[in-house]
């Protein structure tokens, strides 16, 4: 039984802190590579790095799933993200991606979330850090 | 293709991605991440938008695509990009990946270049903005 709960902007704590985990399956290489039609090698068969490894973009785009993992959410819209890429993330490892709130603001009737995130994968290697700012609803809130 | 450091240069644009951006893509699981504002015309009607929307590290990977095609592993294994998406892409849009260098400086791991990056539509409008770098080797 899913316990989640809506998330609400007043509600949130700033300083929680949310974890995940998936394995990086040559299936998720493959869809990502199929969905922004970028067919290089190097996700779906022989990289530099000795072996396949993912678009470093896929890595980020999970970072979404962070506030997923405590809350219901339903049209949140990313705003900006802040990125930096340290290491190749390679294809068939576990990846475990850690954030934490840091920020929560009103502007302009919108309701504005960043958080910072890493991706790290099973041997300890930090694939990449995201600074990542969302709304949680493009609708503006009543006056 | 790869570009040595040494011939790069200031206001130099690197070479573009073009995309096109359709409703089958936009709404894959890996995409969208379950959220209908990518794939449900009526609930994106509902929040005031004329329809579903990309969401916007899409248009974040059409740039990194560029950025890899132009830099190879080092912007694997150094690049930063810090990225707004200010307008929203739609279903039908053809959407250019640009990058132009701003600066070029020596460090003790190699040459760090600095980047505009953004993202426009077939309507001439800028919808991602932002600046990259990456220290090439």
């Amino acid at each position: 039984m899913d316990d989640k709960q809506p998330m609400v902007f007043e509600d949130l704590p700033v300083g929680e802190e949310y974890v995940d985990e998936y394995v990086l399956t040559p299936e998720m290489a493959r869809d990502y590579a199929e969905g922004i039609e970028d067919p290089n090698p190097w996700y779906l068969e022989h990289s530099p790095f000795g072996g396949p490894v993912a678009n470093p973009m896929l890595i980020v785009a999970q970072h979404a799933r962070l506030f997923k993992t405590k809350y219901v959410t339903e049209g949140n819209v990313h705003t900006r993200h802040e990125t930096q890429f340290l290491n190749p993330a390679r294809i068939g490892k576990v990846i475990k991606v850690y954030g934490t709130l840091v920020e929560k603001y009103l502007r302009r009737g919108r309701e504005y979330l960043v958080m910072e995130c890493r991706s790290v994968d099973e041997d300890g290697i930090e694939i990449c850090r995201d600074r990542r700012t969302i709304i949680t609803h493009y609708a503006k809130r009543p006056e | 293709m790869l570009t040595a450091a040494e011939q790069l240069a200031i206001g130099q644009e690197i070479a573009p991605t073009v995309k096109q951006m359709t409703i089958e893509r936009m709404s894959r699981p890996l995409m969208a991440g379950g959220n209908p504002i990518h794939y449900d015309a009526a609930f994106a009607r509902n929040t005031g938008l004329p329809g579903p929307i990309a969401t916007g590290v899409m248009s974040s990977a059409f740039l990194s695509e560029m950025l890899t095609k132009a830099f190879g592993v080092d912007w694997i294994r150094s690049g930063s990009m810090d990225v707004k998406f200010i307008r929203p892409i739609y279903a039908g849009d053809t959407v250019t990946a640009r990058g132009r260098i701003t600066g070029k400086r020596e460090t003790s791991t190699g040459v760090r270049i600095a980047l505009e990056i953004w993202c426009e539509t077939q309507r001439g409008e800028p919808v991602t903005v932002g600046t990259a770098s990456v220290v090439v080797h």
